[in-house]
């Protein structure tokens, strides 16, 4: 799918984000080179494992990187402002009613002394004119709107007085009080049960139609991104290395990580003979290997993919992959399903 | 010898919860009866609250039980203060190595000091027997003088699990030891549970949230909700043919990878009461879309399920469990 407006929402191009480890004078290189777009109206995955960057690169977007943590290249274009050469003064009038971010923990990032009900009606306040009590209005409105039963009652609760579902419930509402354009998600469903996650995704479903908001979701979650996402990228080792549609991606992946992942998650609806895990560990910060970074756990991997640099080459369809030896990847999946 | 290794009969485990400054008994555990076979890997799934890892922790003594008993072996376990040569014989694999392994002694260092204290092995043997059990969870041997902060969560989890096997006990109680673990490992860890039972013989008494490890991994499967088994059976019977509502809605509930499935995610409504407010009769029920007047009055026992074609035993803790139609499911590429 390619975008139909003329400018995509969101641009990310070529960024990199270096990491001073705490007490080192080392840096060491995060991400690499990352190149996507978000376009008005879409949702798209970011898809990784711990430590593959995709949490930073989506922070970055929003100036909340950790101390220690640079941007050091590459631009982050959100309605053709430069976002990481943007004054204090446009990151903090676009959050909110720009761009907002749902978080994995909404214990931490509710204030534990502040009833929720205020803490949607500041969120409101901070971008619009309203009175009190009209904001109080839009925020039961809104937290209704969320399926939070008997709202008013919630709404003068603490945090610590809500379950997780419901905490995140109102995180969500408090992030969208401003009807921003762009939603970055940070593993919002990840601390949930699977039923009440299955309730908060349907939710983003519904949100994102009905406002037409454009998503960013990371997780190491794929089933998760089929669900809600049209587009995928998948990061490993703080590049990415596979993109494209969601529904065509999983049926036939352009990179061995991909297929990895796709054979390493387990299937509830069927049993296989044997689950198949990638081989090896995934490099930490400051050691990854020349070449493909993903060369020594591959078992496509050749010479050729020890040393040089391996960037997204468009592989028709709109989809692109870092991987040279893409018709081999085919070859042997063909084979094993006849 | 018994065919059963482990049995709880009817037990309960209760907590004193504080709800603004009075105490109330909660039970984390109510009635709960189980038995898992020799050599079998039982699995128990539930969400946070249900209850699963209290039984883990009932099951190797760390939580003890208000009324019931749990017998091992044959033999009736002391809920706290058990020998020493019997707590050999049931070991826990937590789920965050992290913080289940020592951070400032090397992992030979804590293999050792457990040989040690439980007089295992004679002196000159103790290097050999903690090669030996780490070339059954897949470890290098060098990684042995390696601190758990120089491993990787696979590795450190694959430690755990040599740790509990080092005294090679009869039962593994694992406590969602794969949850924390990304999904390229994850999968390494879940075979390597299968290949220990294969080899090794040992049972296997595994806790999950994800259906669908436990689906690949266990041969029976429990489900619990709210400190109660909702349902059990043979695991290929209890996918194909779940007969409770909360087991459906757990099936439902899990997104899929197909993207044909994009759209239909289903979702039961509401969240988990409260162990200190439940409702009446059936637990479920306030979530439950075939709920009638009679689950509000008569909580469900666990009933045998009659349409179980093969025969083997299949339990549901629901009135309508042989009346619920077929079961659907989200996915028809199966």
């Amino acid at each position: 799918m390619t975008s139909t407006s003329s400018e995509p929402l969101l641009v990310v191009e070529d960024l990199c984000i270096d990491v001073t480890p705490v007490g080192d004078k080392k840096v060491v290189p995060a991400v690499r080179n990352v190149t996507f777009q978000v376009a008005a109206g879409e949702a798209v995955g970011l898809v990784g494992e711990s430590g593959s960057g995709k949490s930073l690169t989506l922070r970055t977007i929003l100036g909340l990187l950790p101390a220690g943590v640079r941007a050091t290249g590459g631009r982050v274009l959100f309605e053709g402002v430069d976002l990481l050469k943007a004054p204090k003064k446009t990151l903090k009038n676009l959050r909110g009613t720009g761009i907002t971010m749902i978080f994995q923990e909404p214990m931490t990032s509710l204030n534990p002394i502040t009833k929720v009900g205020e803490q949607i009606i500041d969120a409101a306040r901070a971008k619009h004119s309203w009175s009190k009590s009209d904001a109080r209005d839009h925020a039961l409105r809104l937290a209704r709107h969320m399926g939070v039963p008997d709202a008013e009652n919630v709404l003068s609760l603490y945090p610590h007085e809500l379950s997780g579902g419901l905490r995140q419930r109102v995180m969500i509402a408090a992030a969208l009080a401003c009807r921003p354009k762009l939603v970055l998600c940070d593993e919002p469903t990840t601390a949930l049960d699977v039923t009440i996650q299955a309730q908060i995704i349907r939710l983003l479903i519904e949100l994102k139609d009905e406002f037409g908001m454009s998503m960013l979701y990371v997780t190491h979650d794929l089933a998760v991104v089929a669900q809600l996402c049209q587009r995928l990228e998948v990061m490993y080792s703080g590049s990415i290395v596979e993109s494209g549609l969601v529904s065509e991606l999983f049926r036939e992946p352009n990179h061995p990580y991909t297929q990895g992942l796709v054979n390493a998650t387990p299937d509830v609806d069927a049993v296989v003979d044997l689950l198949v895990g990638i081989r090896g560990n995934a490099p930490t910060l400051g050691n990854w290997p020349e070449g493909c970074a993903f060369h020594p756990r591959c078992d496509f991997a050749t010479e050729e993919c020890q040393s040089g640099e391996f960037p997204l080459r468009d592989t028709g369809d709109g989809r692109a992959s870092a991987c040279i030896h893409i018709d081999r990847l085919h070859e042997s999946t063909r084979q094993a399903t006849p | 010898m018994s065919e059963n290794l482990l049995e709880l009969n009817d037990v309960t485990v209760s907590f004193m919860a504080r709800r603004g400054g009075t105490k109330t008994p909660i039970n984390a555990a109510d009635h709960v009866s189980l038995s898992v076979r020799r050599g079998e890997i039982f699995g128990l799934v539930g969400e946070s609250g249900s209850g699963k890892s209290t039984l883990a922790r009932l099951i190797v003594g760390l939580n003890s039980a208000a009324s019931g008993t749990v017998v091992f072996d044959g033999e009736v376990l002391a809920n706290k203060k058990r020998p020493r040569a019997l707590r050999r014989q049931i070991q826990m694999v937590f789920q965050d190595p992290y913080s289940s392994l020592d951070p400032s002694m090397t992992v030979r260092q804590q293999l050792t000091e457990i040989l040690k204290v439980h007089d295992a092995v004679s002196d000159s043997q103790r290097k050999a027997h903690c090669e030996q059990v780490f070339a059954q969870v897949e470890l290098s041997p060098t990684l042995l003088s390696a601190r758990p902060r120089q491993m990787s969560g696979g590795q450190r989890q694959r430690v755990a699990i040599a740790r509990a096997l080092l005294l090679s006990p009869e039962l593994l109680v694992a406590d969602e030891p794969v949850s924390a673990l990304d999904v390229s490992i994850q999968a390494g860890i879940i075979q390597l549970f299968a290949d220990l039972r294969t080899r090794l013989g040992v049972t296997i008494f595994f806790i999950a949230h994800d259906l669908a490890v436990v689906r690949h991994l266990c041969d029976r499967v429990a489900v619990m909700y709210m400190g109660k088994i909702v349902e059990e059976g043979v695991t290929s019977e209890l996918f194909a043919n779940p007969r409770h509502p909360y087991t459906r809605a757990l099936l439902d509930s899990i997104p899929r990878l197909q993207p044909e499935a994009h759209e239909e995610i289903v979702a039961p409504e509401g969240e988990p009461p409260s162990l200190a407010r439940l409702p009446s009769g059936c637990r479920f029920r306030s979530r439950c879309p075939f709920a009638t007047e009679k689950c509000a009055l008569e909580e469900p026992p666990l009933i045998d399920v009659t349409s179980s074609p093969d025969g083997s035993l299949h339990r549901a803790a629901c009135h309508y469990a042989n009346e619920l139609e077929a079961y659907v499911g989200r996915s028809s590429t199966v």
